[in-house]
């Protein structure tokens, strides 16, 4: 094969392209037996890499800079972690095989998601010795050593004990009714024996249950001392201030009574029926469960932990019990994630003083603004967002919930999609179902009104990505710092003479996905702010953007220049946005300021039902940057390009 | 040069504004290092993040006894040597496959190549001059495909030609930036 043919070969594979099998042998054999092909080769790939790093993207820039503080905060909060671990290790230590308290099964604790880094090593401050890691070493050696030591210990009495012990810790309390060959072999073993493997994990596993929703009564402020070692040592007494702020919580202790709280009593005096799990580890449970993570971080936000407010980084965990506050600037938001891709939104001005886990994900909002996209939870274990006026009890849905500082103005609940039941201070309960909103406030009658929407704003982080073509960016120009950025597109417009031809847009495979709440019935003008490359004389640099809104009716008197297939696809072209210095408002029709068509009428649409509705942005032609989504009942004229919402 | 040392100096202190600076003067040149040993952008990407969490790491072990710059593409060579070696040992039962011929040749290369760690700002130097000097058709296909990102598909549909033409053509631009940047430097070494 000639060496043009290989260096072909080579263009493709550099340019991703891939190879069939006989090329990649080809190209193999060319580099490994032509001592001058392979030169030039490696020399190629000298020079391409030089070149993709010549002209430095600013975007690509900032992007690479937050991506490595966001590693490096998540880096961080792991070696605060191995440092808590390494504090407990002399008791750990200690622990002797012999010692019946050690083959205690310890209570599952839970260990934090590993950040997205792929490499493990300590560096909570530059320089921090990685020798730290052997005492994490040596500790997770040691711990594994008594676990295998606890199995051989209870391997005694088989296996099927040991899967009854497992069944009585999935279902404490119950009595198991063993049947068939299993009721047989636990005959065949002494009943005591069983029990007394399986009682002390039992215990344990309650008395750690007992104390974590003690712990979780407590309501801690940041930064307050004495509050914080009462958390950590004191069973709380019940007080005002939680019955003001719980009422779900009072409630249910006024239905269920439970034993008034013990008095408090040094650990050591404290009779134990059986042993108990290593000193220290009810307080690393307490302190160290994992409940979210910060997704995305805007302007002024914190977290609240115990040594005081923190910036709140990307990347960062959220552990029990700590909280979140945003600042007062317009665009401070902060996005919370959980495991079970719960997601919330704080706005501006906004405290949620606390975050836990107590019979479901728990929030106490202070005030401000919070979005929650709520995946399905347990029946009996919903999430709740307590507020000073009421509590709302969410199964799964997605809601958006304001405390207004007016305490007449209460708490207003707008539910989405799905039903929310929300209790004020008097007790009283309302189902708030989709589209509907409430008020919990003193002197304010509990009822759910249907909800009016008539502007929706839709940014960045609201949106789902569908395949590559779009990404989320940090853009300190666009609304939020964050724009949604297609850098390249598939899709053509083929030009025939003067006229573009569009194709359809329905079966794309890469699209923006955005999913809101609209009433039916009503006319909406859209409004798409965007970003462009300077207008480029044959138009295929400057950004255009679909948008598709399926189902729902395009007015056709504004449609008057849309291609016929987007508008049979419920779909309508916007571009125009390279007339912006920076980022702008398009209507949509009329935006071609060669025909005098820059400020006429934008597009309108009409969803033919109230609910749920679904709005897709595709890439016509790349690079495009949008950075809000605007439909308004009330918007016809162009919005100033720093405003949105009315 | 004094500047770069207090930002040292204060990053070690903990000063993330000194870091974010640090890295801002340093992340073009030590992606351009990484972008010649490291063909998959993403992996370049992910190796120069490493590199920069490294020398974050270790700064408490940075003497100054070489510019921080210097150091940091030592680091970076570390990183790009382990993922070469990775590639080719993972990938070598794969029988005709090029990717671990490659690896393996690319870190011989790195292996050898110290000399390389403080080319990078004067092969740079060369290289924008030379591309400012190319013929317009060639200066729009690089502009085109590196710094505005366009794909061959695109250009080759601009131009009416097929991507292999075009693939081809950028090679041949980059063979001629080559001979041009290499003589420049030549040029260089000489008057020095």
């Amino acid at each position: 094969m000639n060496q043009e043919r290989i260096l072909e070969l080579w263009a493709k594979f550099l340019q991703g392209t891939s190879l069939s099998s006989e090329e990649e042998v080809a190209l193999c054999d060319g580099f490994r037996n032509d001592e001058r092909l392979r030169q030039e080769i490696l020399k190629d790939l000298r020079v391409h890499g030089l070149l993709r790093s010549l002209e430095g993207d600013p975007l690509a820039e900032e992007a690479f800079q937050r991506r490595f503080f966001g590693r490096l905060a998540a880096d961080s909060d792991e070696s605060q972690f191995i440092r808590r671990v390494e504090s407990q290790l002399p008791v750990e230590r200690k622990d002797s095989p012999d010692d019946p308290a050690s083959r205690v099964p310890r209570p599952k604790t839970r260990r934090r998601r590993s950040p997205p880094s792929t490499r493990r090593s300590v560096a909570g401050r530059p320089g921090a010795s990685p020798g730290a890691w052997t005492w994490g070493l040596v500790a997770a050696g040691l711990f594994m050593g008594i676990l295998v030591l606890l199995f051989f210990t209870s391997s005694e009495s088989g296996q099927v004990e040991r899967e009854k012990i497992s069944r009585e810790r999935r279902a404490p309390g119950k009595q198991s009714q063993p049947s068939g060959a299993r009721a047989e072999d636990e005959g065949a073993k002494p009943r005591g024996e069983t029990e007394r493997i399986a009682r002390p994990a039992e215990e344990a596993q309650a008395e750690n249950e007992r104390k974590r929703r003690e712990l979780s009564r407590v309501r801690v402020r940041p930064g307050d001392p004495a509050a914080e070692e009462e958390r950590t040592k004191v069973p709380p007494k019940p007080e005002d201030e939680k019955a003001r702020r719980e009422p779900g919580a009072v409630g249910r202790a006024e239905k269920n009574p439970e034993p008034p709280a013990p008095p408090p009593t040094p650990r050591e005096e404290k009779p134990r029926p059986a042993p108990a799990a290593a000193p220290g580890t009810q307080v690393q449970e307490a302190t160290q469960v994992v409940i979210a993570q910060v997704e995305e971080s805007c302007g002024e936000v914190f977290l609240l932990t115990k040594a005081g407010k923190v910036p709140a980084m990307p990347g960062m965990n959220v552990l029990s019990a700590q909280g979140l506050e945003t600042g007062t600037t317009g665009g401070s938001r902060l996005v919370l994630r959980f495991p079970d891709k719960t997601c919330i939104e704080l706005g501006a001005r906004t405290e949620v003083s606390e975050i836990k886990l107590a019979a479901g994900k728990k929030l106490l909002l202070d005030r401000g603004t919070v979005r929650a996209q709520v995946s399905k939870q347990p029946k009996a274990e919903p999430m709740l967002i307590a507020t000073p006026h009421g509590e709302a009890k969410v199964v799964g849905t997605t809601l958006r919930i304001v405390v207004d500082p007016d305490p007449n103005k209460g708490t207003q609940l707008e539910v989405e999609e799905g039903k929310v039941e929300l209790k004020n201070l008097a007790g009283k309960t309302v189902l708030v179902e989709s589209g509907h909103v409430a008020v919990a406030a003193t002197g304010v009658e509990l009822v759910a009104k249907s909800l009016q929407i008539n502007e929706i704003l839709l940014f960045p982080w609201q949106a789902r990505l569908v395949a590559a073509e779009w990404s989320l960016v940090p853009d300190s120009s666009a609304h939020g710092g964050t724009a949604l950025y297609a850098r390249k597109t598939s899709y053509q417009i083929k030009q025939v003479g003067t006229n573009s031809i569009y194709g359809s847009v329905k079966s794309r495979p890469s699209y923006v996905l955005f999913n809101f709440y609209a009433d039916g019935g009503k006319d909406y003008w859209v409004w798409l702010r965007g970003k462009s490359l300077p207008e480029d004389p044959n138009h295929v640099t400057t950004a255009e953007v679909a948008v598709e809104v399926p189902g729902a009716q395009l007015n056709p008197l504004n449609a008057e220049s849309g291609d016929r297939t987007l508008t049979a696809d419920h779909a309508y072209d916007f571009t125009g946005f390279f007339r912006f210095p920076g980022y702008g408002w398009i209507g949509g029709a009329g935006e071609h300021p060669e025909q005098g068509k820059v400020d006429e009428v934008p597009l309108s649409i009409r969803f033919s039902r109230s609910g749920m509705q679904t709005l897709k942005l595709h890439a016509l032609q790349a690079p495009a940057w949008i950075d809000a989504v605007w439909l308004s009942t009330t918007q016809s004229t162009r919005p100033q390009a720093g405003q949105a919402g009315n | 040069m004094e500047q770069e040392e207090r930002l040292v100096e204060q990053a070690r202190r903990g000063s993330h504004e000194a870091f974010r600076e640090l890295l801002r003067l340093h992340q073009g040149r030590l992606r351009a290092y990484l972008s010649g040993y490291i063909w998959d952008r993403d992996a370049a990407d992910d190796l120069a993040q490493e590199s920069f969490l490294a020398a974050y790491r270790n700064l408490g072990g940075f003497r100054g006894e070489a510019p921080f710059g210097l150091w940091l593409l030592r680091i970076a060579r570390n990183h790009a040597l382990a993922y070469l070696r990775n590639e080719g040992r993972r990938r070598a039962h794969e029988q005709g496959k090029f990717v671990p011929v490659l690896a393996n040749a690319l870190a011989s290369c790195a292996e050898l190549g110290e000399g390389d760690l403080d080319s990078p700002d004067r092969e740079i130097q060369a290289l924008r001059t030379c591309v400012e000097k190319l013929p317009a058709h060639s200066a729009e296909l690089i502009r085109g495909y590196y710094f505005k990102n366009r794909s061959v598909v695109d250009m080759g549909r601009e131009l009416g030609k097929g991507k292999s033409a075009i693939g081809m053509t950028l090679l041949r631009i980059r063979t001629a930036l080559r001979q041009c940047m290499e003589s420049r430097l030549a040029a260089t070494e000489a008057e020095a």
